[in-house]
């Protein structure tokens, strides 16, 4: 026994190690994944038979207002949220300067993080409130009619990106400010002596050492962007009308309150397709990224 | 008009004085090299001068110029780096002609400062490529190059030759000699390492503990040490030093007697305080010391150990009952620098030899009591000609 483990230890081990996390992701991710594909083919509430139903699910899908409104928001949530690096590293170059009083406003910049997506969501439903929320508070200071925000279609899905910013802007901040911390100094010496200063400091010589740091940063966020729910769900329920409606909550929406799991599930086709053309993007830079060795 | 001064500079972190009132005056064209051991304060100084450090008070001239609240980038100095310091994302060619492009200057001169510093460094074939692409010397001389481009009064270098290997170290240090004599600029290098101090130094700032020790040219400080840090940090293998008493003292010289080593007479010089039973310290360089017995003292003693260099050799001496104090090898034993072709083997008993004028004698507090002497070698470092 101890001869054969010790002939095959230098296999076993690896394999021990990585059972885990294979056995994981192929039973958690990939078979799911599979499954879920194979729903989107079938007629399904849930409980009763699945009856084959061919592609049907996919052209109802193209002549479903709700799919291209859907994915009008997301395109939206994906666009608005690319302000989320550029704030999170204003804000990470600002708490990083060395001035009294800087750790507590570092830590008041952590609390959106700390809290749960649902209590952000519900803190800024209050504030978004007409009647009696912060906003309307302020319009009514100005002499001004606050607008209902969340219950104008036109507004609602800015409104709700607006709130899902807050956390996404403070995790972006903690990620550059780890990148600032990591900052080679006696580069930046260097470029001190080289007369480089403010914005050229920032432009030439700190942006390109952040350059993964940028990179996790933006892929990070377009995966919050792509898959947001919580905040819909909590802030209004994809409404009014559909039209907060998001891929992610439709998909719920359709599958667990409509009993309509083949149609959920070819909405989560779609929208696999879509991360997938980015996370193949992701996957080409990293791997780029670690080749270069930078 | 490249000189560089430094008048009374004090930095402090907190109740730590790093730097105490240093001052120093680099005539044009100087070669400076600051030398100390780690925490003496010598790179402080360096950043100091290149504005990376504030400074507490003092003054920082460069060409005349009042500098001290000036950015680094305006004080018309370039600095090369231990670590290069090179931007990882730029070409080597955009790395030269960055503090140009910083500057303002346009195209056609970053180009031509480029090229020019490319060729005195013969990199021109790497113009194009990336730090990362170039191997540990290549990359010092990119980083040497960038501090060319800009044809500063004033280059810093911060022990630029330590991330190198000992072969490469020692063509770099007679590279950037060599630099020295064709750029005509002052410069200011900081190591701690003394092989470096020696032979590239036209003065030597000797410091520790944030104050200068000595200033000098290399032979000087290592002839006439002004204290006994000095003299024991200067020369490899260290002076020996050995404690004893003074037993008479008359006016220019000095009696010195301890058990088992005979009365020396020193010649002192005129300012020396020391009193008859004074403890005194002597020093004696480890080439002074002779292993054939001959000169005006002898005493005997047994071979600890021999290190065979081929050149020459080491010889650690048991010469109970003298003995060493902060001895290399921390056994009390006496260090002689011998002929490589030495026969004498461990615990052979030798009969060795010195003279009274290659001692040195320091009282109580380190200060050198014995007369200056004359440096009669070459004060003015080799350099082979291009």
């Amino acid at each position: 026994m101890k001869t054969l483990w010790r002939r095959h230890r230098c296999w076993l081990w690896p394999v021990i190690f990585l059972a885990p996390g294979v056995i994981l992701f192929w039973g958690v991710i990939v078979a799911s994944s599979a499954q879920s594909l194979a729903i989107s083919f079938f007629r399904w509430d849930g409980f009763g038979p699945m009856t084959w139903a061919g592609l049907s699910n996919y052209v109802e899908l193209l002549h479903d207002p709700q799919f291209y409104t859907s994915l009008k928001n997301n395109i939206i949530w994906l666009v608005m949220f690319m302000a989320a690096p550029p704030l999170g590293l204003a804000i990470a170059l600002l708490v990083n300067q060395q001035i009294r009083g800087m750790r507590l406003v570092k830590s008041l910049f952590f609390m959106p993080l700390v809290m749960s997506q649902v209590a952000v969501g519900v803190v800024f439903a209050w504030f978004y409130d007409p009647t009696n929320g912060l906003l309307a508070l302020i319009f009514k200071a100005i002499g001004a009619t606050a607008p209902a925000l969340l219950s104008n279609p036109e507004w609602v899905t800015v409104a709700v990106v607006i709130a899902a910013l807050w956390p996404q802007v403070s995790f972006c901040m903690i990620l550059f400010m780890a990148g600032l911390n990591n900052l080679d100094e006696s580069q930046i010496a260097a470029a001190r002596v080289d007369g480089a200063k403010g914005w050229h400091m920032l432009r030439h010589v700190v942006l390109p050492q952040l350059r993964q740091v940028n990179f996790i940063a933006i892929a990070v966020t377009v995966i919050g962007a792509l898959r947001s729910f919580d905040m819909i769900s909590v802030m209004t329920s994809g409404g009014p009308f559909g039209s907060s409606n998001v891929l992610a909550y439709q998909m719920y929406e359709q599958s667990i309150e409509a009993y309509r799991f083949g149609y959920g599930a070819a909405i989560a086709a779609v929208l696999f397709v879509v991360m997938a053309v980015f996370i193949a993007w992701y996957l080409h830079r990293m791997l780029r990224m670690e080749r270069e060795g930078a | 008009m490249n000189d560089l001064e430094l008048n009374g500079i004090t930095k402090r972190y907190g109740d730590t004085t790093v730097l105490a009132d240093i001052n120093l005056t680099a005539k044009d064209k100087e070669f400076i090299v600051v030398v100390g051991p780690s925490g003496c304060g010598k790179s402080t100084l360096l950043k100091s001068i290149a504005g990376l450090e504030s400074i507490d008070s003092g003054q920082i001239l460069i060409g005349g110029r009042d500098v001290t609240r000036e950015e680094p980038g305006d004080r018309d100095i370039a600095m090369v780096f231990q670590s290069y310091a090179l931007y990882p994302h730029m070409t080597v060619a955009e790395n030269m002609g960055f503090g140009l492009r910083m500057a303002g200057r346009p195209k056609a001169e970053i180009q031509k400062a480029v090229k020019r510093a490319a060729e005195i460094l013969q990199i021109n074939d790497y113009l194009a490529m990336r730090p990362r692409q170039l191997s540990g010397g290549q990359r010092q001389r990119v980083a040497i190059g960038r501090a060319i481009t800009r044809s500063p009064s004033v280059f810093l270098f911060d022990e630029p030759l330590s991330n190198l290997d000992a072969a490469l170290r020692t063509q770099m240090r007679v590279e950037i000699g060599l630099l020295y004599r064709r750029l005509e600029a002052t410069m200011v290098y900081v190591t701690h390492d003394q092989v470096e101090a020696m032979t590239m130094a036209t003065r030597i700032v000797l410091m520790n503990h944030g104050v200068v020790e000595q200033i000098g040219t290399p032979v000087e400080l290592y002839t006439n040490p002004r204290n006994r840090f000095v003299a024991g940090f200067l020369g490899s293998p260290r002076m020996n030093f050995i404690s004893t008493r003074a037993v008479e003292v008359a006016d220019g010289s000095a009696v010195v007697d301890s058990e088992g080593l005979a009365r020396i007479r020193l010649d002192i010089h005129n300012e020396a305080r020391v009193a008859v039973g004074d403890e005194v310290v002597i020093g004696l360089r480890p080439e002074s010391i002779r292993l054939d017995g001959q000169g005006d003292h002898q005493l005997s003693a047994r071979i600890g150990l021999i290190e065979q260099l081929g050149r020459e050799a080491i010889a650690y001496l048991d010469a109970a009952p003298v003995r060493a104090i902060e001895s290399e090898n921390g056994l009390g034993h006496l260090t002689a620098q011998t002929d490589g072709r030495i026969t004498l083997r461990r615990d052979d008993a030798v009969s060795i030899g010195f003279d009274a004028a290659d001692v040195y004698l320091f009282d109580a507090e380190g200060k050198t009591l014995t007369s200056a002497r004359t440096a009669d070698i070459r004060s003015e470092p080799e350099m082979v000609d291009a």
